[in-house]
């Protein structure tokens, strides 16, 4: 049965697709690390040198070089599993929390519902990128940071959606039944509850990873996410676009390297929910 | 000319795992005006699809063959008419939540009867006092009623349409037992009033026996046994029948030891070979196994079994 | 009945609900769910709790299976009081099978370790567990292999034993089954049915029967007790409930049901379809009993013993 379900999850066009494209993007940054002979913060002379530029080592300047003369290729190579990295980092963490928090205070109720969901209600009323960089602002600029600001606004999202379906599972009689046999809370919580909110879930985490690359590259842009000299498309962006009449490459290439990355993923999440989605299901 | 004719007919749903025969050539007939014929069977018996197919409420998933004549005309894969009514279990659903009890039955003489306003409501009320049901409920919205009074205003629609035929899917299964008495006394006296057949589809034996005229049993898709109801309960013939109604327990007298029918229904992506209901019948023989009865009419009767051929 | 032989009683056992009814209302209302029952259940015995829609009957399953706390009174259990908290050793000696077999298994674990739940609270090993969960499936006549099935793969009946015997696996000595055939098909009603009474007959177990059907309760009970706006109307033994019965409800109730022979008049009572009341100064049925009398509106009926263990809330039978 598993087998054919994954074979059925191909079957949608839109996961073909973006795994596609995910895997050229990921085949390509792979390459260029590993055999390139640039380091992605070596600076040289041949600063703002145009793609394909004969270079005095193996290979050409394929994406050109930036302000100080690095290879644009290998560093938006570099930042590929960058800023991926720290996006499923995000995810994780403010998925895990969110997670936990939903279905503990969906399942339990009362006054820590209210509580912490008013919590909730207040860090989703605010746009999400502007407490984001309210957060990193007040930590102060660190990749580090920026990792925990954008973390701590995504735990809403998760928070609300499980706690929602926490309440429609906890309708269900198996979730009676299993109190009347005598099962702890926590136990209830972890066999009965979880494995019916985890797919829907996972749904929801696939889409939030390419908003959280976007969140992160964006304090990049800013200045409050990586720091020189760390490779990064925001920071790339950021620094490049002072240049983009003399090197359009300069800040070009990171921003079309983190849209493809982006389209792709999204891709891959909406099968993802057409796949889960049983009212679906009979149409695919 | 019969008020209602169904011959041969066979319904497939399309499903995941392929075609399923819900109803398997199937034949009956209502002869009289304001005769009632109870449909009996269990869950996936193919009672209420032959009750969708004769309101022509089939899902669109479905594929029907033979044909079902109203008064003489075809109705089998025309659209819903209203020439047949049907009360469904669910009443809720079928009533408009934004428009009260009035404007919807008034509605119908509107359409129909070309009334103007005033004159539809006020036979609104007429129809709404033959269900027991005072003036007063004209302006009330369904949310407002009672299980039994919603299922009794549904009643009022169907008969406000003038159909040549009625189909009672279940009417009373969501309703407690005391307002199901009183709902089905209702349907009954008002369908034998007014003259028009009836087709009553319920899973409980007992109710059949007092609200229908003639009952039709059915198992795994198919006919079993019709003939008149006092038949049926005085002298049963199918082993089916037979063990149905020694299944049930009493309200009226101590049952020492209720017999059982070992097994499942079948499901009808699998149905045995032979006679659908011989695994499961006490008195089995070797051409049950291999050769599915056919329906034969004795003493006017009709049985699906070999015992009587 | 002998006080010895008594597992389960319950003193004035209440349980409200409180309802909001209109907006900023500062009066309370409450659902008077359970109200004031007082019950007693001997070993070996099938008491039925016989009512409709709101009678409180499902509450008062789920208040003795302690899954509901009560607002007001106790439960005894074997003259221990276990109201607030169930003894370690009681654990599992009081179960329920619920009504809906097919929601009631959980859809994504295997029939196994649906079985073997209701064992991870107590000290059994995981094997012992396994070899109780295959016997009991097969006492309830379900073949072994079943327990590597899913919930999906059985048929109605076959999960409602396998929720049956989910409830025996912890040898209960009181077993609360609501309504536990009103989901299932005719044949597999009578399977279920007759299964039970000879797994009560085995086990010497107490059943505490939910049902609204009264043909059922009349071949599963041994006394029966019907059950209006969250008061026990009338108590008493089967065969004088179902020959003697007292109280305007349970004729009412009686009357609804069509007798299987269709030669039979059928003249049902027709009560008032009114919402539930729950009054405090009169009788609770007055707006639908057609014999109401003056001192019904007046106090609200206590129970009356009219023979012996047969008691009604009823004026009319107040001897005078």
């Amino acid at each position: 049965m598993a087998a054919m379900s994954v074979y059925s999850f191909l079957e949608i066009k839109r996961v073909r697709y973006g795994l596609m494209l995910f895997c050229a993007l990921l085949a390509l940054s792979s390459v260029a690390l590993l055999l390139s002979p640039f380091k992605p913060t070596e600076t040289t002379y041949y600063t703002l040198k145009e793609p394909f530029a004969r270079s005095e080592k193996s290979w050409p300047y394929v994406f050109g070089t930036d302000s100080l003369g690095r290879d644009v290729l290998v560093r938006v190579s570099h930042a590929f599993f960058l800023d991926l990295g720290v996006g499923l980092v995000i995810v994780c963490i403010s998925g895990t929390i969110g997670l936990t928090l939903g279905i503990i205070v969906g399942y339990v109720g009362g006054i820590i519902d209210g509580i912490v969901m008013r919590i909730m209600d207040v860090l989703i009323s605010i746009p999400g990128f502007i407490l984001a960089i309210a957060i990193a602002a007040t930590l102060g600029g660190s990749l580090w940071n920026a990792v925990l600001a954008v973390s701590m606004v995504s735990i809403p999202i998760y928070a609300r959606l499980s706690r929602g379906l926490t309440l429609s599972i906890k309708e269900n009689l198996f979730v009676t039944a299993a109190r009347e046999a005598g099962l702890s809370s926590f136990k209830i919580m972890f066999r009965h509850v979880l494995p019916h909110v985890l797919p829907i879930f996972i749904t929801q985490a696939t889409l939030e990873l390419s908003n959280a690359i976007l969140y992160f590259a964006g304090l990049s842009f800013i200045g409050l996410g990586a720091q020189e000299p760390t490779p990064e498309w925001g920071l790339m962006m950021s620094v490049g676009r002072k240049y983009i009449r003399e090197a359009w490459w300069f800040p070009t290439m990171p921003g079309v390297f983190m849209f493809l990355t982006v389209l792709s993923i999204n891709l891959i999440g909406d099968g993802v929910r057409d796949y889960l989605d049983p009212k679906k299901m009979l149409r695919v | 000319m019969k008020p209602l004719e169904i011959s041969n007919l066979v319904i497939k749903y399309k499903t995941l795992r392929g075609w399923i025969t819900a109803l398997d050539n199937v034949s009956l007939s209502i002869d009289g005006k304001g005769e009632i014929l109870a449909l009996v069977g269990e869950s996936g018996s193919g009672k209420s699809t032959l009750g969708l197919a004769a309101a022509g409420l089939l899902p669109s998933n479905a594929r029907a063959e033979g044909s079902i004549k109203v008064n003489g005309r075809e109705t089998l894969g025309k659209p819903y008419s209203s020439k047949v009514a049907a009360i469904f279990q669910d009443a809720l659903a079928s009533l408009n939540p934004v428009l009260t009890i009035g404007e919807q039955l008034a509605e119908i003489f509107i359409i129909h009867e070309k009334l103007d306003r005033v004159r539809a409501i006020e036979k609104a009320g007429v129809f709404l006092s033959e269900v027991g049901l005072s003036k007063e409920f004209l302006d009330k919205y369904p949310h407002e009623l009672s299980g039994g009074q919603r299922q009794r205003v549904l009643i009022s629609m169907a008969l406000a349409m003038d159909p040549e035929l009625i189909i009672a899917d279940e009417p009373t299964t969501a309703l407690d037992v005391t307002v199901q008495a009183k709902v089905l006394l209702v349907l009954k006296n008002l369908v034998k009033k007014a003259g028009i057949p009836m087709i009553y589809i319920t899973h409980d034996i007992a109710l059949a026996m007092h609200v229908a005229d003639s009952i039709t049993i059915m198992y795994a898709g198919q006919i079993v046994e019709l003939s008149s109801k006092y038949d049926v309960f005085e002298n049963p013939l199918h082993p089916y029948t037979k063990a149905l109604l020694k299944s049930i327990p009493k309200v009226d007298s101590d049952v020492e030891e209720l017999y059982v029918i070992e097994g499942d229904p079948p499901s009808p992506d699998n149905f045995p070979k032979g006679c659908r209901f011989h695994p499961r019948c006490p008195a089995a023989f070797d051409k049950c196994r291999s050769k599915m009865p056919e329906v034969t009419g004795v003493n006017g009767r009709l049985v699906r079994c070999h015992l009587y051929e | 009945m002998n006080e010895d032989s008594i597992i389960l009683k319950t003193i004035s056992l209440k349980k409200y609900y409180e309802v909001r009814s209109k907006f900023l209302k500062r009066i309370k209302q409450f659902v008077k769910a359970v109200d004031d029952v007082t019950i007693e259940a001997g070993r070996g015995e099938t008491l039925a709790i016989v009512g409709e829609s709101g009678s409180g009957k499902t509450t008062l399953g789920m208040v003795l299976g302690k899954l509901l706390k009560p607002t007001d009174g106790r439960i005894l259990f074997k003259e221990l009081d276990i109201t607030h908290s169930l003894p370690n050793h009681l654990r599992g000696k009081i179960r329920i099978v619920f009504q809906d077999p097919y929601s009631a298994l959980n859809p994504r674990l295997k029939i196994a370790y649906s079985l073997i739940e209701p064992l991870q609270t107590m000290s059994i090993s995981k094997r012992d567990a396994v070899e109780k969960a295959s016997h009991y499936l097969q006492l309830m006549g379900l073949p072994e292999s079943y327990m590597n099935y899913y919930p999906h793969m059985l048929s109605g009946g076959q999960r409602q034993r396998v929720v049956i015997a989910r409830a025996l696996i912890t040898e209960p000595e009181f077993l609360i089954l609501d309504e536990p055939t009103s989901m299932l098909d005719a044949s597999t009603q009578a399977q279920i049915l007759r299964l039970l009474r000879s797994i009560k007959k085995e086990k010497q177990m107490t059943y505490l029967f939910i049902t609204h059907n009264l043909a059922v309760a009349r071949y599963m009970a041994d006394r029966i007790a019907v059950m209006y706006a969250g008061q026990i109307v009338e108590i008493g033994g089967k065969n004088s409930i179902f020959q003697n019965p007292l109280h305007p409800y349970t004729r009412t109730l009686l009357s609804a049901y069509p007798p299987p022979n269709p030669r039979s008049q059928w003249n049902p009572i027709i009560p008032e379809e009114l919402a539930v009341k729950y009054y405090e100064n009169k009788c609770r049925y007055i707006d639908r009993c057609p014999f109401k009398i003056q001192e019904c509106e007046k106090n609200t009926p206590t129970d009356i013993k009219v023979d012996e263990n047969h008691y009604v809330k009823c004026f009319l039978y107040v001897k005078t």
